[in-house]
């Protein structure tokens, strides 16, 4: 799941070399050494790739911020909009300072450090005035995961 | 034996006392995603002040915000950790090294995990390990953010550590504790002698634990967030007496020197060389750090 989340946003193999394995529903990238300890159940382990659930996928910010240094298909964001994003909130025209891709594209949202916060998915073309990208993951999941518990 | 006057009257007893004391908030630089200059340029920007904390390696007091920092993007990148300013000070005495497997025994909510892991710029193993299942969450959450890739966190009291087969350089036992009243404004409310003595006797059972899956010639970090002396040094004198351990003197220039006499009872000198951090005199929380080597 993990190499067809990778294939939206490109056609580089960017996980070449990396031994995955698949915890609880999880991906990780792992060493030599720490294969050994997967037969014990980790809950945690290496590099954290991302989670699957049902049908979806829900990358790491390591995989998302691999992903916007080797993806063409990103747009980045002005502060106002980096901060509604992180928020869960969908993006309007205004926030968008680099426009880039096509309605029913994904794309990686970026903030002006170059930054990835999440992706989402262009529902409208760049100069309309209500939504254009639907935030389907940003990083301020880190605070509703903590939330919930 | 409870309530604010029976606490106040042991600390005076001990040579503390209870102050009020509004905590600064503090953050550690993760060393693994920026460096120190660019985030301070960065939040400098965004209008926070930062002050060095003057007895750690990468930690810096927040002087003023505008914004809870525990929620902007800088935060959410993984390039800080927010972590008490004495809380910060237990894995700088342990001193990881990148080719070493450390054991952090009672990982949640991950500060030390993560600061473990940057010292050991993300080489060599942790093995994380934490008991309740619905702080493991949160360290998981921080492992990831803070782009940790050299740790394994299981689901496991640090009591059955034998089982994980592994025997490491050295340990940190971060302890469950009662902990102190700077951190808890209810905590006089809450806290009884019964209480304490029951973290006590779940904290020599970590020790002993740890202690045997500790190297020979290994190091074990003992710290607690407590100002009881029976979570402390009289653990740490059942440990002298107990275990196969002796205790090393901690260099900080901060806290006071371990109590070597408790409501009258002497303890063994070496208590001397772990450190206490009465509020009043530190203006941190209440903490107390043990530095012993296994024999």
């Amino acid at each position: 799941m993990v190499k067809e989340f990778v294939k939206f946003f490109t056609k580089k193999n960017i996980l070449e070399g990396m031994d995955i394995a698949l915890v609880r529903g999880e991906y990780y990238s792992v060493t030599s050494e720490q294969r050994k300890l997967l037969p014990k159940s980790p809950f945690y382990i290496g590099q954290y790739l991302g989670r699957r659930r049902g049908k979806d996928f829900f990358p790491s910010l390591f995989l998302l911020n691999l992903l916007a240094k080797e993806s063409e298909k990103k747009i980045s964001i002005n502060d106002k909009g980096e901060w509604l994003f992180i928020c869960g909130r969908d993006l309007f025209a205004k926030s968008i300072v680099v426009k880039h891709g096509a309605i029913g594209e994904l794309v990686l949202v970026l903030n002006k450090y170059e930054e990835c916060l999440g992706y989402g998915s262009i529902i409208a073309k760049f100069n309309a005035e209500h939504t254009v990208v639907k935030n389907l993951f940003d990083i301020g999941d880190f605070l509703r995961r903590e939330r919930k518990n | 034996m409870e309530g604010m006057k029976f606490f106040s009257d042991r600390y005076e007893a001990l040579g503390g006392k209870i102050v009020p004391l509004a905590l600064k908030d503090s953050i550690r630089v993760n060393t693994l995603k920026t460096s120190h200059e660019k985030l301070i340029h960065r939040l400098n920007k965004n209008g926070v002040i930062l002050n060095e904390i003057p007895f750690v390696q990468n930690g810096y007091f927040v002087e003023r915000s505008k914004f809870s920092l525990g929620a902007i993007n800088e935060f959410l990148q993984g390039y800080y950790y927010i972590q008490e300013a004495a809380a910060q000070i237990p894995v700088e005495v342990l001193d990881p090294k990148p080719s070493e497997i450390i054991l952090d025994a009672c990982s949640a909510p991950g500060g030390k995990t993560t600061q473990i892991a940057q010292h050991m710029k993300n080489k060599g193993m942790v093995i994380a390990l934490e008991k309740k299942p619905h702080r493991i969450i949160s360290v998981k959450s921080n492992l990831e953010r803070c782009g940790i890739t050299n740790t394994v966190l299981f689901p496991a009291d640090a009591r059955e550590a034998h089982l994980s087969g592994m025997i490491f350089d050295k340990v940190l036992l971060d302890a469950p504790c009662s902990g102190n009243y700077v951190t808890d404004p209810s905590w006089f409310q809450k806290r009884t002698m019964e209480g304490i003595n029951n973290s006590v006797q779940m904290q020599r059972e970590l020790l002993k634990a740890v202690v045997a899956v500790t190297k020979k010639n290994g190091l074990i970090i003992y710290s607690t967030c407590s100002l009881e002396p029976e979570e402390n040094e009289l653990n740490m004198a059942w440990a002298l007496k107990e275990l196969p351990v002796k205790l090393e003197k901690i260099d900080l220039p901060i806290g006071d020197s371990g109590l070597t006499n408790v409501f009258g009872k002497e303890l063994p000198k070496e208590i001397s060389y772990c450190r206490r951090f009465w509020p009043h005199k530190t203006n941190t929380q209440g903490f107390f750090i043990a530095k012993l080597r296994t024999w």
